[in-house]
């Protein structure tokens, strides 16, 4: 954790040189001359770009300190999804009942004939897919 | 018989209280996920910055002769290991936004009420149908259509408990994580993004104070181009102000799940504590999420 906060103390300490040197060239704009001036914009405009590249490298080294966490997170919704999937799978449950209904009516009356087709029904059913 | 009519229905009048609290988890689940989104319609990025800040810089450093009319185009800033640290860096907030977003994506679907609504009409439909059948069991068809009320709003209890005992569990167990999760999108934007902007302020003064002193352009060139300063700095501006108002929420965020599940290791989630710091959170988040959107479509 120690490094993360090095790179930004060390990028602030970068922007703020850039930040006098700015100030300098404001508050003297009038007795500096162009080429002067052009210099210390320079030196102003590398102290701001090496700091802004030290940022990044604070945010790469932020994430790479905590990605364990978001791998547990990415845990905690896999099993939030495999919950809504099982909660989807009992109205499948409740169609399937429904045909099983038809197929019972079929054996209790003896209609025999009528049954490969009610198993082909549960079938499909119980076939359809649960996916979200 | 009536005994049994009455608990099924106090069962029924408990399921429905559930599926009420679990509608604030599912409000306040879809306004976190709105909000942690949001980042990418700010549109404000290290590879963006590195495009528009860094190697704008030299965007009026033409080289040549202007007496003579014979100017180039400036020679490309390169900067070693860029735009690639930029691209890894901007990598890092799109896991932890992603990550975070599938979170309270998978939380508002499974809290919200419409996700399934179980129903045995079909069940009825087919028993009554079936003379045989009915004759066999003694039923008619408005027992029938009792029973398959009941049923339904029977399973749809028991599913709503399941849905509460899951979300109670997965809250608990994982709040540790989604508050380090959180914690390091809110350190990325704070100890790396902001001070990126404030960098490419600085940039921007860099620019424009060298332009203001260049003997070789003229004064309505510079008037012009004060007008291009002020924009581009109401540009950071906002960016500025939507990032921190970012943070805000996400902080928000954070401590709503942890005061949540801190009150649900204590009590049940039908708690109307519970409902009321949810409500109190949520509409903190949405006020900030839709500031943040107020400021994008500007």
């Amino acid at each position: 954790m120690a490094n993360q906060y090095k790179l930004k103390d060390l990028g602030d300490t970068l922007s703020s040189a850039a930040f006098s040197i700015n100030k300098r060239i404001q508050d003297d704009i009038v007795d500096l001359t162009f080429e002067e001036v052009k210099d210390l914009s320079e030196e102003s405009k590398n102290l701001l770009i090496a700091s802004k590249t030290l940022y990044e490298l604070t945010a790469i080294e932020i994430a790479e300190n905590a990605k364990d966490s978001l791998k547990q997170l990415e845990s905690a919704t896999a099993e939030i999804n495999k919950a809504i999937k099982t909660i989807k799978t009992v109205q499948k449950v409740i169609n399937i009942t429904a045909k099983l209904v038809v197929l019972a009516g079929t054996v209790a009356t003896g209609n025999y004939t009528s049954i490969p087709g009610n198993v082909k029904d549960i079938i499909e059913v119980i076939g359809e897919s649960d996916e979200d | 018989m009536k005994n049994y009519l009455l608990l099924i229905a106090a069962c029924v009048l408990f399921g429905l209280q559930g599926c009420a609290d679990l509608q604030h988890v599912n409000s306040f689940s879809n306004t976190a996920v709105k909000t942690i989104k949001s980042y990418d319609e700010i549109g404000y990025t290290f590879t963006k910055s590195y495009y528009t800040y860094t190697l704008g810089q030299n965007a009026y450093q033409l080289t040549g002769n202007i007496d003579a009319n014979s100017l180039s185009v400036p020679a490309p800033i390169a900067i070693s290991n860029e735009p690639q640290t930029a691209n890894k860096a901007d990598q890092a907030i799109t896991f932890f936004t992603a990550g975070i977003a599938s979170y309270f994506e998978a939380l508002a679907k499974l809290s919200d009420k419409d996700l399934v609504n179980y129903n045995f009409d079909d069940v009825g439909k087919n028993l009554k149908a079936d003379a045989t059948l009915k004759a066999k069991f003694g039923i008619d068809d408005s027992q029938i259509d009792a029973t398959a009320k009941i049923a339904t709003a029977f399973t749809n209890m028991v599913m709503g408990v399941y849905r509460e005992r899951k979300i109670r569990k997965v809250m608990i167990e994982y709040d540790a994580d989604v508050s380090k999760s959180t914690q390091a999108l809110i350190d990325i934007l704070t100890n790396a993004i902001l001070p990126t902007l404030k960098a490419d302020n600085g940039l921007i003064e860099v620019k424009y104070q060298v332009i203001l002193k260049n003997p070789k352009i003229d004064l309505s060139k510079k008037a012009e181009l004060t007008n291009s300063y002020n924009d581009e700095k109401i540009t950071l501006d906002k960016y500025k102000t939507q990032i921190e108002q970012l943070v805000k929420a996400l902080t928000t965020i954070k401590d709503e799940h942890n005061k949540t599940v801190v009150l649900l290791k204590d009590s049940k989630l039908t708690a109307k504590a519970v409902k009321d710091i949810i409500n109190q959170h949520s509409a903190e988040v949405y006020l900030i999420y839709t500031n943040i959107k107020a400021l994008t479509s500007n």
